[in-house]
């Protein structure tokens, strides 16, 4: 393996890992702070990712004054084209995406929570998200004016061909995918570290009480759900643009719970646990990938993308096992007022 | 006086069986309630209902004028009626303190917008941690401020309980059972703090018990409750002394 090849493997692992870090911290948020069994994760990320690839191909056209077909070899060249001409224009397109994806997210978000809101029970949700997500993977995979059903929808342009050089774009589209998981990161601790994440909590702890004592757990739920999805919306057309390419069927409900097992690994209810779980498991599942060339190129025939299927289940049961709070269990959220009050008992203590 | 609470004719059913038939009660500012009657009478039918847990089939509640049966329970919340409830139901995954700091009503740092600037609402949370410890003092948590509320004692729980409608600032507070679980010193350490309160802070109570002795000897009125309606109320010289009372719980 020569140099250039591991900097690209640690390059896109990175990419991988801040992908799957948003959506980490989006399913931590809904799911350790507020107790929303978020089953359709997938969905959340898929419209963002469809979004990516629809304004692209759409707007391509409509710049074009053309109506290919946006499945067509025609078309793909014109996105690429149209790209090389107008160097400013992938980036405004992924600026918008990234408006689009999050905005759709909320959206949908809002009416399937409105569709369940009358029932109490937390899992009703969870399986019409759930359900929700697969339906729309196989609409999506079979009505082709969206992404293109079940060939995928190819040549979505890099944002920053502006830039020239193929290389320097690509990592500039890194770099990009890195800051805007470090705000999502900066951004969810920042408002959980606060009153709201220990109301948050109180809702996912015990419902009645929290109702009682004036907190909103309807209400709340669904905003942190709309706040949750746009996060993943993010994500997908993070991933849109890095592959360059959607296809509906990248999005099973397995990548939903490759996202639980993220955050239950990490630690529920915690960031940090989200941070750790999304690492390990984006390991995990680029280690598998690296291991298969390497042993391909070594001739040795052995399937190694099974591997990562048993190296997680084992893994969670370990988990569950000996440290069924996660590899970085839960805190107290120590707002000023808490850390006065540690503070006393202390100085009681002494 | 004008009365605080009214409930009016209140009727509540479960699949047939009758938890309040037609229910009138009236509270006044100022005073502590009993409420006492044998398992199943509607005691805490009727808390539900009031706190807007439970919706009723017929009749409404009038708290400080204005009728409440038809609001969610957050907002009777914030009308100023709390209540404690019969078996804990704490934040199990947190700690007494937090537990301890979250009634507090219009918290600015509990609004989603409001949270991301710490200047809007470390003043005040800081102020609530006075408030906490002060609680916490009251009621000898102090060693347990930063437990889990799950690792905790059963009769500590009910403190908690109790703790936590100190914290909410109400008009009105529904104990259900406060003493329920918990040794007879502290059960008396209970009612003297809520003499305390009432006294200090001019709240209401109204307290479902089944330690007659010591919420005789501190309420100022009681209601007698069988099978979802009032059968005898008065003072507890009177209520003690009504015929009634034995004929409820002996069946005689």
């Amino acid at each position: 393996m020569d140099f250039n090849q591991l900097i690209s493997i640690i390059v896109s692992t990175a990419n991988f890992y801040a992908i799957w870090l948003i959506l980490s911290l989006s399913l931590n948020y809904e799911y350790g702070y507020t107790g929303i069994l978020n089953f359709g994760k997938v969905l959340f990320f898929s419209l963002g990712a469809y979004s990516s690839g629809f304004l692209a191909a759409n707007l391509a056209n409509i710049m074009a004054g053309v109506s290919f077909d946006i499945c067509s070899v025609e078309a793909v060249q014109l996105r690429l084209d149209l790209a090389k001409a107008v160097p400013q224009l992938p980036l405004l397109v992924f600026v918008a995406s990234l408006i689009m994806g999050a905005a759709l997210s909320a959206a949908v978000a809002y009416l399937l929570y409105i569709s369940t809101s009358r029932i109490k029970e937390g899992f009703v949700l969870g399986i019409i998200l759930l359900s929700a997500g697969e339906t729309s993977r196989i609409v999506v995979r079979n009505y082709e004016p969206v992404v293109c059903g079940y060939h995928g929808l190819v040549g979505i342009p890099n944002p920053y061909t502006a830039a020239g050089d193929p290389t320097t774009a690509s990592f500039l589209l890194s770099i990009t995918i890195w800051v805007i998981a470090g705000v999502a990161f900066l951004f969810i601790n920042k408002l959980t570290a606060t009153p709201y994440g220990r109301k948050l909590k109180a809702i996912r702890d015990n419902e009645l009480a929290a109702d009682i004592y004036g907190k909103k757990p309807s209400h709340e739920r669904r905003k942190v759900l709309m706040i949750g999805s746009a996060m993943a919306g993010v994500a997908g057309v993070l991933y849109a643009y890095y592959l360059g390419f959607v296809a509906a069927d990248d999005f099973t409900s397995l990548k939903t719970f490759d996202i639980w097992v993220a955050v239950m690994l990490g630690g529920v209810g915690n960031h940090l646990g989200a941070v750790t779980g999304s690492l390990v498991v984006t390991l995990i599942d680029r280690g598998t990938r690296v291991l298969r060339v390497f042993l391909a190129n070594l001739s040795i025939p052995l399937e190694t993308l099974y591997l990562r299927w048993i190296i997680v289940g084992v893994l969670m049961l370990l988990i569950l096992m000996y440290r069924p709070a996660g590899i970085i269990p839960e805190k107290s959220i120590k707002t000023l007022g808490l850390l006065r009050i540690i503070e006393r008992i202390k100085r009681e203590k002494t | 006086m004008s009365d605080l609470l009214v409930v009016d004719r209140v009727s509540k059913s479960f699949k047939g069986l009758k938890a309040l038939d037609e229910i009138s009660i009236n509270i006044k500012p100022g005073h502590i309630y009993g409420i006492i009657g044998p398992n199943g009478s509607g005691k805490t039918t009727l808390f539900n209902i009031i706190t807007g847990v439970l919706k009723p089939d017929s009749g409404q509640v009038i708290f400080d004028g204005r009728r409440i049966d038809v609001l969610e329970p957050n907002s009777i919340y914030n009308l100023g009626i709390t209540r404690s409830f019969q078996l804990p139901t704490l934040w199990l995954n947190m700690s007494v303190a937090e537990n301890l700091m979250l009634p507090p009503k219009q918290q600015v740092g509990e609004n989603l917008r409001k949270a991301f600037f710490k200047k809007a609402w470390e003043t005040q949370d800081m102020q609530l941690s006075d408030m906490v410890w002060q609680t916490l003092e009251t009621l000898k948590l102090k060693q347990v401020a930063l437990n889990k509320s799950s690792e905790i004692s059963g009769g500590q729980m009910k403190l908690i309980e109790l703790g936590r409608t100190m914290m909410s600032n109400p008009k009105l507070v529904l104990l259900d059972e406060p003493t329920a679980g918990v040794n007879p010193a502290l059960a008396l350490e209970i009612f003297k703090i809520i003499k305390e309160i009432k006294q200090s802070m001019g709240l209401t109570y109204v307290i479902i018990e089944h330690r007659y002795d010591m919420l005789f000897a501190n309420a100022d009125y009681i209601y007698l409750l069988n099978e979802g309606k009032v059968v005898s109320e008065g003072s507890p010289e009177k209520v003690i002394n009504d015929p009634v009372l034995a004929e409820v719980y002996l069946g005689a």
